[in-house]
C-alpha cells in the first residue's frame, strides 16, 4: 500500500538558510551569479550585508549574504500592474520578461532592494533562485560555489531537508519580518 | 604589412562573442528576441502566460564540460568549464579536486572575464615608438620570435649569457621557462619569492628542513594566525578548512594590526603593533617553557638545541613582550596556556607573506619552534609533512642534454652576498638594483614571463630606471601589463583556459590543465613559445617535444594511462605504493635530521642560532606603518583588469583610524598625499575603526600605468610607488611594511 | 555593501504626479463652480474644463518614456491587477482622460463648438447625417452630468497619485494614508491655482465685479485647501516621528537631512505659508467688513505661482526622499 504522503505530492517551498558565521565576504557568490545569469556589470542579484559595530580595538563585524527573498506574500508581485511578476507553485517569484513594461513600481515595493533594471532585456530582473538550474536538479550557482558553506538551499517544506534540519536545530531569524513578506530566507543567529 | 596600433584603441577590436555590455552577451538568439520584443506590438495573450518564460534564461544544456585547472591565483583549483556554442559560459569548482572541492573563489568564478577580456593581447607586438609611448607594430609569430632570438643571441655573444636576466612567477610552466634560461646559460633568474615568502621558507628550511609544513585543520582545536589573512588571502581549500574548523568549534586567534575579515571571524583578535609578532611568539615560548607546558618527550626525541632556546627566551616574559607589542601580558599568558592545553591538536600557522619587517625571519623561526615544543608534529590537528613524502607520482621527463656550466656571479647576490638564501628563492629586488648600478656587471636584456615587476617591486621609479638601462626587454603575458607596456617585444600567451601546461602533482594524483577552447586571436601556449624560441636560439635539444600534447604524453609515459583518459577525467590517481604506518619516524631534512630549534647553519654563517629579539623600526609620531594585504577579489597585480573583479573591488583607498584622521582634519573620502622616502601618491582616505592608529593600509596591486589595461588603468594607486627596498640579510626577503609614510590632506588642484 | 541609494523613479515621475494633480484639481474646481455658481462662475468652469485634460496628457506622455518598454505602455490596459494601485490607477486615469476630454469639448466656446454635431434621437444614432447642433439645454445637462460623474473620478485621480506611493510598506516615508490626503489636497490646490493664474491674466469682458466674485470663490477654496494641507502635514510629522523606528528615521530626511531645505522653504514656506498669507490678505476685507475681496493681479498671480511651485516640490521631495527611506538594517537580535 502506498504511503499516503506520496500519493499527493507535497508542495515545495524553496528557500535559503544563511549561516553568517560561515560567510567570509569573499563575494564568490556575487561573481558566480553574475557569470551564471549574465547580470549586467554594475548590477547584482545577490549581495552581502556588513553589520559593523564597535570602536577600535573592540570591533564586531558580521556578514549576511542576501538575495531575493522569494516572499510568500511578495510586495513586488502585489503591485505589478501587468502581472509580469508571478508566483510559481514551488514558491519561486519570477518575472515574465515579456510582460514587464519596466515601470519599476516593484523596485519601489521591494523592502530588500533585490531588483534592478536589465537594459538589454528591457525589463526588471532579480534573483531567480537559478530556476533554470533548479529545474534540472542543480542548486543555485551561489550555493554551489560558496567556499564558506554559508549558503544553504533546499525545500523548506521538507522536514528532512538540510535547510529544515538547520532551522530545527538553530536559533534563527528573518529580515524585515515586520513587513509581513513571509520571506524564504532564514538567518542562523551568530554565535 | 606592418600595422600601427595605438594600444589605447585596442578596445575597438572586439571578438564576435563579446558584447559591450558583458563579456558573453546573451547569444544571438536571445538578444534578437529581446530586440524584437521591444517593437513587437503583439502581446502574446491577455491572460498571463507563464508556461514558457524562460526564453531569456541561461542555458543548462552545455555542449561539453572540460576538467582543467584554475590559474586566477597560484593555488590551482580544479575547474569544470562549461562550454556552449564555443563560448565558455561558466566555471565551476571541480568536486574531485582537493583544492577546490567543488567550489571556486570569486577570482576563479571570474575567470571567464579574463579569457574574454577585450584588452587581451591579440598578436605579437614590436615596439615602434618610445618605451611606454604605446605605439606598436603587429608582427607575425615568425618575425617576432626571430627578432627576439636574434637580440638574445646578440647579447649572449657580446656580453655573455649572464647579461640576460630572466624572471617569472610561480606557475606550472615555470620548469620550462627555467629550462630555457638554464640552457641559454644565464644565472640570473628573478621570481616573486623574495617579495613574498622568503623569510618563512628559509626559516622553515632551517628549522624543519622543508619549505612549509602542512596543517591539519580537520582536528585542530586551537589555531594562531600570524601574517596569514586566510579569509581574504584565499587559498581555497585552506580557507574552506578554516571555516569548517571554526564551525566545529576550533578556537581562532588572529594577530594583525588591521581588523581583517579573518580577524572578524576570530575568537580573539589581537591588534598587534606592526613588526612585533616576534616579541609575542618569544613570550609564548617563554611561558610554555617556564611553565613546563611543552612536550618534553617529543622535544628530547625530535629536536636539537632546546636548552639553548630555553636560555635565549628566558628574558622574554609576557610583561616584556607587552611593552613591545602592545598586547596585555595577561592576554599573552592566556593564549600561551590555551595553546599548550590544546596541544598537540593545535598549531601556530607559519604565516605566508610574513615578510613584513626585517625581523620576519626570526618571527618565522620562533613560530617554528613554538609548534615544535608543543609536539604537534604529525599529530591530529598539528603540522605534517607536505604532500609528496608518502609516495607521490614519478612523472616521466622530456630528455635533454646537460645545461652549460655557469661561471658568472648571480646578480641577486646569492650566495656571495646572501649565503643562507636558498638558490631557488633568490633575491629579486637585488637584480633590479644590480641592473641600476651595473655591479658586479652590467645586464643588457630582460625576459619577463607572466610577471609584472613594474608594479610588484618596491620603488617603482628604480624599476623603471633599471628598465631604461637595458638594451632589450621582452615580455610574455596574456594582457598588456605595466611591464609589457615598457617592453620592446610583447608576446601574447594563451590563457589558462586555452592551453596545456605541464602536469600538476598532488600526492599520488596528477591533474591536467587543458584547453577548454582553442586559443583566441593569435595567442600561443607557453610550451609552444619556449620550444619555438629555443630552436631559434639553437637550443632545440632542450625542447624535445612535438607539441604540448606530446610533452604531456612523455610526462605520463610511466603511469600507463592515455592522454585521452586524463583529458576526460582531468586527473589520475596512482595506486599508493607506501602504506603509512602509525609509527613511522619522519626524518627532517636538516643537518641534524631533527627539528633544529638551534641551527648550526645559522651559527656558522654568523647569525644567532636560536630565535632572538630583533627590534623593528619605530615610526615617528607623524609617520604611519604602511601595511599591505590582500583582498579576496584580486590576485597580486594580475586581476585588476578583469571586469567582474574590478566591479567588486575597483580601487584601494587608504585606510586610516579616525583618531589620526581627526588630527589631520580628514573626512572619509578626502584626498590625501601619502609620502614615503621612496615616493608619494595621491589617493582617497577611508576612515575606519578597523586599523591601529599608528598604521595605514592599502590594497596592493592597483595603480596600473599601462594604458593597455583599459579597465584597471587609472584606478587606485600603487604601493610600489611608496615601498622602500629593505632586504633581510638572512632570507633575502623584502620587508614590505618596513616603510613608514606620512599622510597629509591634498589641497584642491594639488 | 550597504543598501546603496538609487533613484529608480526620477523627475519624470515627479512631473507626472504633479500634472495629474493639476488636471484633477482643474476638473474638480470647474465642476464645483458649475454646481455652486452656475452662470456666475461660468468663466471658472470654462477655464477649468479647458485646462483639465492637458497637463495629464503631458504627464502620461512623459511617463511612458520612463518605462523600459515605452511602446508597450498599453499592455497596462490588457489587464486589471486588483492589488496593484498602478493598475487601478491606470483605469482611473483612462476614465478621467475620457471624461475630461468630453467635458473639454462641451466647454469649447462658440463658434468652435458649433462644429460638433450630435444625434437628437435614438433613431439618429446610426444616421450621422441627421446629427445636428447641440441645444443649449443639452449642453447644460451634459456639462452637469459629466461634472457629477467626474467629481469622484477627479478626486480619485488626485488621491491616486498619493496612494501610488503610500501603498508601499517598504518605503516608510510613504507608507501612511496621510500621503494620499496630502496629495489630494495639494492636487486640488494646484488645479485651483492654475485656474486662478489663467483667470487673472484673461480678464472678463463684463467688468470688475465679476472678477471679484470669481476671485472670492477661488481664493476661498484655495485657502481652505491650503489649511487642510497644513493640517495634514502636522499629523503626518507627529505620526511618522512617533511611529516605528524606521518611520521616525525616515523623517530625518526632511528634518536635518538632504531634503530639509527644499521641504521647509520650498514646500511649506513658498508653497503654503506665503500663499496663505497673501490669500488671507486678499480675503481680509471680506472677513473684517463684508467688503469685496482685495484684488491685485500681481499678488494673486504670485500666490498662484507659489502654490504651483510648492505642489511640484512636494512631489519632488516625496518621490526622492521616499526612495531613500528604507526599513532600517537589522540590529543584533
Amino acid at each position: 500500500m502506498a504511503n499516503p504522503s506520496t500519493d499527493t505530492p507535497r508542495k515545495k517551498r524553496w528557500g535559503f538558510v544563511m549561516e553568517s558565521d560561515r560567510c567570509i565576504d569573499c563575494q564568490a557568490c556575487m561573481v558566480a551569479c553574475s557569470v551564471e545569469n549574465n547580470v549586467p556589470i554594475g548590477k547584482h542579484r545577490n549581495w552581502i550585508n556588513h553589520k559593523e559595530s564597535g570602536i577600535f580595538p573592540n570591533l564586531n563585524q558580521t556578514f549576511m549574504p542576501e538575495n531575493c527573498h522569494h516572499c510568500n506574500n511578495a510586495p513586488c508581485e502585489r503591485v505589478c500592474p501587468t502581472g509580469a511578476t508571478y508566483h510559481r507553485d514551488d514558491g519561486l517569484v519570477l518575472v515574465d520578461y515579456d510582460k514587464c513594461i519596466g515601470c519599476k513600481y516593484c523596485m519601489m515595493a521591494c523592502p530588500y532592494d533585490a531588483r534592478y533594471v536589465d537594459e538589454e532585456k528591457a525589463a526588471v530582473d532579480k534573483c531567480t533562485f537559478c530556476v533554470h538550474r533548479l529545474d534540472v536538479g542543480q542548486p543555485p550557482a551561489c550555493v554551489e560555489t560558496c567556499i564558506g558553506r554559508a549558503r544553504h538551499f533546499g525545500d523548506l517544506n521538507d522536514p528532512n531537508s538540510k535547510v529544515s534540519m538547520l532551522l530545527a536545530t538553530h536559533d534563527h531569524y528573518q529580515l524585515y519580518e515586520e513587513a509581513g513578506t513571509e520571506s524564504a530566507i532564514y538567518y542562523i543567529r551568530s554565535k | 604589412m606592418i600595422e600601427f596600433l595605438q594600444m589605447t584603441d585596442s578596445k575597438k577590436i572586439i571578438i564576435p562573442t563579446l558584447s559591450r555590455r558583458h563579456f558573453m552577451g546573451l547569444g544571438a538568439v536571445a538578444g534578437g528576441a529581446a530586440l524584437l520584443n521591444k517593437f513587437d506590438l503583439l502581446q502574446p495573450s491577455l491572460k498571463p502566460n507563464h508556461q514558457n518564460p524562460k526564453s531569456l534564461y541561461p542555458p543548462v544544456d552545455f555542449d561539453r564540460e572540460v576538467y582543467t585547472m584554475c590559474e586566477m591565483c597560484v593555488w590551482r583549483c580544479g575547474v569544470k568549464a562549461k562550454v556552449k556554442d564555443g563560448v565558455v559560459r561558466k566555471l565551476d569548482g571541480n568536486p574531485f579536486h582537493p583544492h577546490s572541492r567543488g567550489m571556486l573563489c570569486p577570482r576563479g568564478q571570474a575567470g571567464v572575464a579574463t579569457l574574454y577580456d577585450p584588452d587581451r593581447l591579440k598578436y605579437p607586438l614590436i615596439r615602434k615608438g618610445e618605451r611606454g609611448e604605446g605605439l606598436w607594430a603587429r608582427a607575425s609569430w615568425e618575425d617576432a620570435l626571430d627578432y627576439v632570438a636574434s637580440r638574445m643571441l646578440e647579447i649572449k655573444e657580446q656580453y655573455g649569457p649572464e647579461a640576460m636576466v630572466f624572471s617569472s612567477t610561480h606557475n606550472l610552466i615555470q620548469t620550462q621557462f627555467e629550462n630555457l634560461l638554464k640552457a641559454y646559460g644565464s644565472p640570473n633568474y628573478g621570481t616573486q619569492r623574495s617579495l613574498c615568502f622568503n623569510a618563512m621558507i628559509t626559516a622553515n628550511l632551517l628549522t624543519y628542513g622543508m619549505e612549509e609544513p602542512s596543517r591539519d585543520y580537520s582536528q585542530a582545536n586551537y589555531i594562531i594566525l600570524t601574517g596569514r589573512n586566510i579569509m581574504e588571502a584565499i587559498s581555497n581549500s585552506e580557507t574552506q578548512s578554516l571555516v569548517a574548523a571554526q564551525a566545529r568549534g576550533a578556537k581562532l586567534v588572529v594577530l594583525d594590526p588591521r581588523f581583517t575579515k579573518t580577524a572578524a571571524k576570530a575568537d580573539l583578535w589581537l591588534p598587534i603593533k606592526p613588526g612585533t609578532d616576534l616579541a609575542f611568539h618569544l613570550a609564548l615560548l617563554n611561558i610554555i617553557i617556564t611553565e613546563n607546558r611543552y612536550d618534553a618527550e617529543f622535544v628530547a626525541e625530535n629536536t636539537v638545541g632546546f636548552e639553548e632556546l630555553k636560555a635565549s627566551v628566558a628574558g622574554y616574559t609576557p610583561e616584556w613582550a607587552a611593552s613591545k607589542c602592545e598586547i596585555p601580558a595577561d592576554t599573552i599568558r592566556q593564549v600561551a596556556r590555551e595553546f599548550a592545553i590544546a596541544a598537540p591538536n593545535a598549531f601556530a600557522h607559519p604565516g605566508w607573506r610574513t615578510s613584513n619587517f626585517l625581523n620576519a625571519f626570526q618571527t618565522a623561526r620562533s613560530i617554528g619552534a613554538l609548534n615544535a615544543i608543543i609536539g604537534n608534529w604529525d599529530q591530529p590537528g598539528g603540522f605534517f609533512a607536505s604532500s609528496g613524502h608518502d609516495g607521490g607520482v614519478a612523472l616521466g621527463s622530456v630528455p635533454q642534454p646537460p645545461y652549460p656550466r655557469v661561471s658568472a656571479m648571480r646578480l641577486d647576490g646569492v650566495p656571495w652576498k646572501y649565503p643562507l638564501v636558498p638558490l631557488k628563492l633568490g633575491v629579486f629586488q637585488e637584480i633590479r638594483d644590480a641592473i641600476l648600478t651595473g655591479e658586479p656587471y652590467q645586464a643588457r636584456g630582460w625576459f619577463i614571463f607572466r610577471q609584472n615587476p613594474v608594479n610588484s617591486l618596491p620603488e617603482r621609479h628604480k624599476t623603471m630606471a633599471a628598465m631604461s638601462q637595458l638594451d632589450f626587454i621582452v615580455t610574455t603575458d596574456i594582457s598588456m601589463n605595466d611591464t609589457a607596456w615598457f617592453s620592446d617585444v610583447v608576446l601574447p600567451e594563451a590563457t589558462y583556459l586555452e592551453r596545456f601546461d605541464p602536469l600538476h602533482v598532488l600526492g599520488n594524483t596528477v591533474f591536467i590543465r587543458q584547453p577548454v577552447i582553442e586559443p583566441l586571436f593569435e595567442s600561443k601556449p607557453g610550451l609552444w613559445i619556449f620550444k619555438e624560441l629555443g630552436s631559434r636560439l639553437g637550443l632545440a635539444d632542450y625542447f624535445q617535444y612535438d607539441d604540448e600534447e606530446d610533452y604531456i604524453r612523455q610526462q605520463i609515459a610511466p603511469l600507463g594511462i592515455t592522454l585521452e583518459d586524463l583529458k576526460q577525467r582531468g586527473y589520475y590517481t596512482a595506486p599508493t605504493h607506501q602504506e603509512k604506518n602509525g609509527h613511522e619516524v619522519y626524518t627532517f631534512n636538516t643537518g641534524s635530521g631533527k627539528i633544529e630549534l638551534a641551527s648550526e647553519a645559522l651559527r656558522n654563517s654568523g647569525f644567532a642560532a636560536v630565535p632572538k629579539w630583533d627590534a623593528p623600526i619605530t615610526n615617528d609620531a607623524d609617520q604611519f606603518y604602511l601595511l599591505s594585504g590582500k583582498v579576496a577579489q584580486h590576485t597580486q597585480f594580475a586581476t585588476h583588469n578583469n571586469r567582474l573583479l574590478h566591479e567588486r573591488t575597483p580601487d584601494n583607498p587608504l585606510w586610516m583610524n579616525p583618531i589620526p584622521a581627526q588630527q589631520r582634519n580628514l573626512q572619509d573620502g578626502d584626498m590625501v598625499w601619502v609620502e614615503s622616502s621612496g615616493g608619494k601618491v595621491k589617493t582617497p582616505v577611508h576612515v575606519t575603526e578597523k586599523i591601529r592608529p599608528d598604521s595605514v593600509f592599502m590594497i596592493p596591486g592597483f595603480g596600473h600605468v599601462s594604458k593597455g589595461l583599459t579597465t584597471a588603468y587609472g584606478s587606485g594607486v600603487s604601493d610600489s610607488d611608496l615601498h622602500v627596498t629593505y632586504t633581510d640579510p638572512i632570507s633575502g626577503s623584502q620587508a614590505l611594511s618596513q616603510t613608514t609614510v606620512k599622510v597629509y590632506k591634498a589641497e584642491e588642484g594639488s | 555593501m550597504e543598501h546603496d541609494v538609487h533613484f529608480h523613479w526620477n523627475m519624470l515621475i515627479v512631473i507626472y504626479l504633479f500634472t495629474a494633480g493639476v488636471s484633477a484639481g482643474a476638473f474638480v474646481i470647474s465642476g464645483l463652480a458649475t454646481y455652486l455658481g452656475g452662470t456666475r462662475y461660468k468663466r471658472i468652469s470654462r477655464i477649468g474644463a479647458l485646462i483639465a485634460p492637458w497637463p495629464l496628457m503631458l504627464g502620461l506622455f512623459v511617463l511612458i518614456f520612463d518605462l523600459t518598454k515605452p511602446f508597450q505602455f498599453w499592455w497596462l490596459f490588457l489587464t486589471i491587477q486588483w492589488t496593484s494601485p498602478m493598475s487601478i490607477g491606470t483605469w482611473l486615469l483612462t476614465a478621467f482622460s475620457i471624461l475630461s476630454m468630453l467635458y473639454f469639448i462641451l466647454w469649447i466656446p462658440r463658434p468652435w463648438r458649433d462644429l460638433l454635431r450630435v444625434p437628437h434621437s435614438t433613431a439618429d444614432i446610426f444616421q450621422p447625417r441627421q446629427w445636428r447642433l447641440m441645444t443649449r439645454e443639452m449642453v447644460g445637462i451634459s456639462r452637469r452630468v459629466i461634472a457629477a460623474i467626474g467629481f469622484p473620478i477627479g478626486l480619485g485621480v488626485g488621491m491616486y497619485t498619493g496612494i501610488l506611493l503610500g501603498a508601499i510598506p517598504a518605503r516608510p516615508l510613504w507608507n501612511t494614508p496621510m500621503v494620499a490626503q496630502l496629495f489630494l489636497f495639494s492636487a486640488m490646490s494646484s488645479g485651483v491655482a492654475t485656474v486662478l493664474l489663467i483667470a487673472a491674466f484673461t480678464p472678463p469682458k463684463d467688468g470688475h465685479d465679476h472678477l471679484l466674485h470669481e476671485r472670492h470663490f477661488l481664493v476661498t477654496v484655495d485657502t481652505v485647501l491650503i489649511v487642510l494641507e497644513i493640517f495634514v502635514i502636522i499629523p503626518f510629522f507627529l505620526h511618522q516621528s512617533l511611529n516605528t523606528w524606521s518611520s521616525a528615521e525616515s523623517m530625518s530626511l526632511i528634518m536635518g537631512g538632504p531634503f530639509t531645505l527644499v521641504f521647509w522653504v520650498g514646500v511649506v514656506l513658498v508653497g503654503l505659508l506665503i500663499p496663505l498669507a497673501i490669500e488671507g490678505f486678499e480675503l481680509f476685507p471680506v472677513i473684517w467688513k463684508e467688503a469685496a475681496v482685495k484684488y491685485s493681479r500681481l499678488w494673486g498671480g504670485l500666490s498662484a505661482v507659489m502654490v504651483l511651485i510648492g505642489g511640484f516640490l512636494l512631489r519632488y521631495v516625496l518621490v526622492y526622499a521616499g526612495q531613500m527611506s528604507h526599513f532600517l538594517p537589522m540590529l543584533e537580535r
